[in-house]
């Protein structure tokens, strides 16, 4: 094959897991092209890679638990269950799932049976293996199993049917049930991926501590190398099918040798910039091999260079944590400058109809007052539920406040007349989070990009729509394709290029790189970053992450349950964080151990 | 026929909304085989009945109106291939006519269906709040009136006929249209690029016209040819019943009827227009299920 | 829950409120003159006129509902102009026997549909799998008068083993009443398990995706196993729904079949009062049909919340 996997380490004892050459095959082509791996036991093991390089499908071989459409070959051992594991029966199988080998999966959301208690299927895990005598017993051993992975109140759990969990406590829940029997293995795919920062660093913490406890093996599944580091003593690089790289964590992540693993690294490192002040992405090529250097490859020289952090001269830090937050305006303008964006008290209560809590309603926002001055670039920060996505709404006209005024370019959002709407949202432009469902899959791209302008003749509109399909790298033959013909990347600029057409001054970004592969990640925020500087943007980046909004913008604000709870220039809060929730995130977000320390950032423009 | 016109309701909500995305997992993927044969299949079968009707137009071996005594209970003969039925006339003439009444009372039923259950799904899903609710109870109420009981209820009050028939086939299809269109409806209004029109000043109108319709039309197209299949059925029972078609018109559920007391010595008289209604249904539902599988993004990932 | 249900009936006679609004509009729109029906063509200018006194007719529409709508809550139906009989003891003992009948044809149905459902969904790849689907759809176009037609020709007409139409009552020899309802009951149930044996399939199918089954078989079980463990019990939930819908449709469907088996069920009724234009026949069965149909969904309604805890607090 194309790539040579480094050895794997030397063994001393049997390993708890041995895949030879894997390969796996589907209708359209080979998926896996025969990978090595060995998992001594009580050995962490990461397997990292992007989307479709086959890291989840090779997991999902070793249990038999492959899509009828897809095919394993090769020899798989894993200890305790006689001969190859690709060979088995599915009832042979079966009796070593959740035994000898577990597995838990990305999507906590759906990975419980809706109709059935906790307890119920927790306990099942057990009665299935024989591993408890009876029922009764089952009971303490599920009671036992939630206060081990933390849950806090392992009664009222054991009781719940899987909707009434928030999503932390439904992958401690598959994590429980995942451990009940003691498996020599653990597999875990993408198990904090569908999580907030702040849940996903306590899970993390949990397996952490399970799997070291009880000596499991583990094997890590994970695209985010930074979450992979915190875990993992070994990594293996995927890409394409193909492990192209192995070895100690320590010896991968601080000198890489192959290049997409040293792209992969330089991309995901945030704090990493190139001699201009931007992100190192990786080149996305699609052959396996991505020769060229990490570097800005792809993007065309921006406008302006500028610093990657910079506070904003005109910021006023925030009086602490004295007076009542309502009260306070958070990142006020300087007294002699007009705010682009002022909002007071700003409230959004949904009616607490169906699902409501008490009849009184859901607070989306709790009087928040803030102002952003022409040409900020001001990240805001929070988890689910923090508000942040309401904010969005309200300044994009897109819902009104239940109580309190925003004013965006003057206009009072509360009392605008129609046509000051129509302005207002051509001088505001959203770019939306998830490019799949951001662009009509039956609509041309020249339809979606020209979709905002309107009293624009038929040529006109088609010479912007170049124009600014150009901006965002693509070429002219994309105008007559449709979304599906493109990368999620791809689809990101296409999204970009319909927010700008209207030459807008108010750049608001919901997550737009969440949904990406890392690669492409640094890409699209790099291409915001030049953008917003070529076409004297005011940006507003919304983001559950903070490692993403550090690069792009010069001020943040931090969110959580409705209300703002910190506001600084970014490195101000970076290294000094005063909320305790801003603390806890800046904690939580996982940060690449044992990386080299990158290229400096663009102090010498 | 059961009468049993299944409205597909509520089930039909658990069904996404047709629209293509990319990224179709291949653990979501079925046998694309299967949707392309049942496609192939029942799109043919359609077709022949299609052309057949079309050919009744203008021609037919034999006249289907007049009777003629002398030549009633014909067996198969060169002449008349099929036989001829206790009136005298052809049975393939009548089969072809049949064919017309068939698909005219299934294509104006569908529309009268699409025409007052789509806008009614869509305005319910766009609009939410007190409207959606509104309407939705409405189709509730709609929907508690049986295809057949409403037919024979407007022939009663307006006479039975198969102007009656196509309108209370079609007022009693539209909760289905209404609530398949509904449901399609709010998957589109849940997609972002719903918002970003929104935030780019596009009213309801244009998102109406431009992303929703075209992102249901596929869920709109699979619940017209199982309504149409429902339709046909349901003339041919009517018809049996005597509140279809009215004579001399021929009319395969009549066809049924009338060979019914011959069903002894003459079963064939039954079985030929029998198997001209089960086979266009067949061909209606298989359409239905190959377009479901073609469009459905869970089904497949071809668009 | 409870409160949940409370809702659920609330909506019930609302909605059964409005119906029988709409029948009555419906119904009193009739072009023609009642009285005229009930006394032919030869009547009397005055003998109509006592006649529409008699029946109310003289009265606003509202008085007219008033009186109709309080008759049937104290369970009269009125008395039919054309036959001079009372409707109701009629209506019941038809309904009575249709509800025989289609209760009886919706067993067999789900007897036949659910496990043929499941198999088609498990083993639709394999042969089996495919043939047993193509046999649901065939089934599903099949009218269910022609196949009674066809079981008459086999079991009744060729091989005399059972009767070809009528209907006997219990006290009439059990023996009899069943040799009666058998074939009438396997021509409506056959057509409805075809039907409703097409949702079980794709409602497997669906459950099949789901990732929990996934997590089943992770915990040590065999891909049936957890289908049955985890799968059947969420994918009864659109079945429910497909068989409460099916079952009020039935009511007046059977009447196909009960043509066919010369059976004098709710159906027929319906039918004949209809061809005489006995209005006010007609708008009592419309009322007990619909009102039959509302109850089904609001019995599948309650049902749901029972099976599935997410709609017990949803609308509580």
């Amino acid at each position: 094959m194309t790539a040579t996997p480094t050895a794997p380490p030397p063994q001393a004892a049997a390993p708890t897991v041995r895949i030879r050459d894997l390969r796996i095959d589907a209708a359209t082509g080979t998926l896996v092209h025969g990978i090595d791996l060995d998992i001594a036991p009580g050995e962490r093991v990461g397997l990292i890679g992007e989307s479709g390089s086959g890291k989840s499908i090779s997991s999902y071989a070793l249990l038999g638990l492959l899509d009828e459409q897809l095919s394993a070959r090769g020899d798989v051992r894993i200890a305790g269950v006689d001969g190859n594991v690709l060979d088995c029966s599915d009832s042979t199988l079966s009796a070593a799932r959740g035994r000898i080998a577990s597995i838990v999966f990305q999507e906590p959301m759906t990975a419980l049976n809706p109709l059935m208690r906790i307890e119920a299927q927790i306990a099942e895990t057990m009665l299935r293996h024989r591993t408890v005598p009876d029922r009764r017993s089952a009971r303490r051993a599920v009671l036992e199993l939630l206060a081990q992975v933390k849950v806090p109140d392992p009664d009222r759990v054991a009781r719940a049917f899987p909707h009434q969990l928030s999503g932390g406590q439904r992958q401690r829940v598959v994590i429980a049930m995942a451990l009940a029997n003691d498996p020599a293995l653990l597999i875990c795919d993408e198990p904090t991926t569908a999580l907030d920062v702040t849940v996903q660093a306590q899970v993390l913490d949990i397996i952490s501590d399970l799997v070291r406890d009880r000596d499991t093996a583990l094997l890590f599944i994970s695209h985010d190398l930074a979450v992979v580091s915190s875990v993992a003593d070994r990594v293996a690089v995927m890409r394409h099918g193909h492990i192209v790289e192995h070895g100690a964590t320590e010896t991968v992540f601080a000198a890489p040798q192959h290049s997409y693993t040293k792209a992969l690294l330089a991309a995901s490192d945030l704090n990493a910039a190139d001699g201009r002040g931007r992100l190192v992405t990786v080149d996305s090529a699609p052959d396996s091999e991505p020769g060229s250097a990490p570097g800005g490859s792809e993007e065309r020289p921006s406008a302006g260079q500028r610093p990657v952090v910079a506070a904003s001269p005109h910021l006023v830090l925030d009086p602490g944590e004295g007076g009542s937050p309502s009260a306070q305006v958070f990142n006020p303008a300087p007294s002699d400058t007009v705010p682009l964006i002022r909002a007071r008290g700003l409230s959004r209560v949904y009616p607490g109809s169906r699902g409501g809590h008490r009849g009184e309603g859901v607070h989306g926002l709790r009087a928040v007052s803030f102002d952003v001055v022409e040409g900020q670039k001001l990240g805001i920060v929070g988890e689910s539920g923090s508000g942040k996505s309401t904010l969005l709404r309200i300044v994009a006209a897109l819902d009104k406040a239940t109580a309190g005024g925003i004013e965006v370019g003057g206009t009072d959002l509360g009392r605008a007349s129609r046509a000051e709407l129509r302005r207002l949202r051509e001088d505001v432009a959203v770019v939306f989070q998830d490019p799949m469902s951001s662009l009509d899959p039956r609509m041309k791209v020249s339809a979606i990009v020209s979709e905002p302008l309107r009293g624009v003749g038929r040529a006109e509109a088609a010479e912007r729509t170049r124009e600014v399909l150009a901006a965002v790298g693509l070429d002219d033959d994309a105008l007559t394709r449709f979304p599906h013909q493109f990368s999620g990347g791809q689809r990101q600029r296409i999204s970009i290029a319909r927010a700008l057409i209207t030459r807008p001054r108010i750049l608001i970004a919901d997550e737009p790189v969440s949904a990406l592969d890392v690669s492409v990640r640094a890409q699209v925020l790099n291409l915001i970053a030049d953008l917003s500087d070529q076409y004297d943007l005011t940006l507003l980046f919304i983001s559950h992450d903070l490692g993403v909004v550090r690069h792009v913008c010069d001020a943040l604000l931090v969110m959580s349950s409705g209300e703002i709870v910190e506001s600084r220039g970014t490195a101000d809060l970076y290294a000094a964080p005063r909320h305790r929730f801003t603390a806890d995130l800046v904690s939580a977000t996982p940060t690449l151990k044992y990386a080299r320390t990158t290229v400096v950032t663009g102090e010498d423009r | 026929m059961t009468g049993s016109a299944p409205p597909h309701a509520r089930a039909e909500e658990r069904r996404p909304a047709v629209s293509s995305e990319s990224g179709a997992t291949g653990r979501r993927r079925r046998s694309w085989r299967g949707g392309s044969g049942n496609l192939v299949t029942g799109g043919t079968i359609v077709v022949l009945v299609v052309l057949l009707a079309l050919v009744s137009l203008v021609w037919t071996p034999y006249d289907p109106i007049p009777v003629n005594p002398a030549g009633r209970l014909l067996g198969m003969t060169s002449a008349h291939p099929l036989g001829t039925d206790l009136y005298g006339r052809d049975v393939v003439s009548l089969l072809m006519y049949g064919a017309r009444i068939s698909l005219l009372v299934g294509v104006a039923a569908v529309v009268i269906a699409m025409v007052i259950g789509v806008p009614v799904g869509v305005l319910a899903g766009m609009r939410g709040g007190w409207v959606d609710q509104v309407l939705m109870r409405a189709t509730d109420v709609a929907l508690a009136f049986p295809a057949l009981l409403l037919t024979i209820v407007f022939g009663a009050v307006w006479g039975a006929g198969t102007t009656t028939a196509v309108i209370a086939l079609g007022i009693s299809a539209a909760p289905s249209f209404a609530r398949v269109s509904r449901s399609g409806t709010l998957q589109i209004m849940s997609r972002e690029y719903v918002v970003a029109a929104r935030a780019a000043n596009r009213g309801p109108f244009w998102i109406a016209t431009r992303h929703v319709l075209p992102n249901i039309a596929g869920l709109v197209i699979v619940q017209s040819s199982v309504a149409f299949g429902i339709a046909v059925l349901a003339e041919a029972a009517l018809s049996y019943l005597g509140f279809g078609t009215t004579p001399p018109t021929p009319s395969w559920g009549r066809m049924l009827q009338e060979g019914q007391s011959y069903l002894f010595d003459h079963p064939m008289l039954v079985l030929w227009p029998g198997i001209a209604i089960a086979l266009t249904v067949l061909g209606l539902n298989l359409l239905g299920d190959g377009l479901r599988d073609r469009l459905d993004p869970r089904a497949g990932g071809a668009r | 829950m409870i409160l949940s249900i409370g809702r659920r009936i609330g909506v019930f006679l609302l909605t059964v409120f409005v119906a029988s609004l709409i029948i009555f509009l419906l119904l009193s729109v009739v072009p023609g003159d009642p009285a005229q029906v009930a006394l032919g063509v030869t009547a009397t200018p005055e003998a109509l006129a006592a006649q529409r006194a008699a029946m109310g007719l003289d009265q606003s529409l509202l008085v007219q509902y008033l009186d109709w709508i309080g008759g049937l809550l104290a369970g009269d139906f009125g008395t039919s102009p054309v036959t001079n009989a009372p409707i109701g003891a009629e209506l019941l003992s038809r309904l009575g026997i249709t509800t025989v009948l289609v209760l009886c044809g919706m067993a067999v149905a789900l007897i036949i549909a659910v496990p043929l459902g499941v198999v088609a969904a498990v083993r639709r790849k394999r042969p089996d799998g495919v043939l047993l689907s193509a046999l649901s759809q065939v089934g599903i176009a099949v009218p269910a008068f022609l196949a009674g037609l066809l079981l008459i020709t086999v079991f009744a007409v060729q091989l005399r083993w059972l009767p070809a139409g009528g209907w006997a009552r219990p006290d009439e020899g059990l023996g009899s009443t069943l040799a009666h309802l058998l074939l009438p009951v396997v021509a409506l149930g056959f057509v409805q398990a075809a039907v409703i044996s097409r949702y079980v399939r794709s409602s497997v199918l669906d459950v099949m995706q789901e990732d929990y089954l996934r997590t089943a078989r992770g915990k040590g079980f065999t891909a049936p196993e957890a289908l049955v463990r985890h799968g059947l019990r969420n994918a009864a939930i659109p079945v429910l729904t497909i068989s409460g819908v099916q079952l009020g449709h039935m009511l007046i469907g059977a009447v196909v079949v009960e043509k066919v088996f010369v059976i004098n069920g709710l159906g027929s009724m319906l039918l004949e009062k209809a061809a005489n234009r006995d209005m006010l026949a007609v708008q009592g069965i419309v009322m007990v049909v619909v009102t039959a149909v509302l109850l089904i969904n609001l019995v599948v309604d309650v049902l749901y919340t029972v099976v599935d805890p997410r709609l017990r607090e949803a609308s509580s």
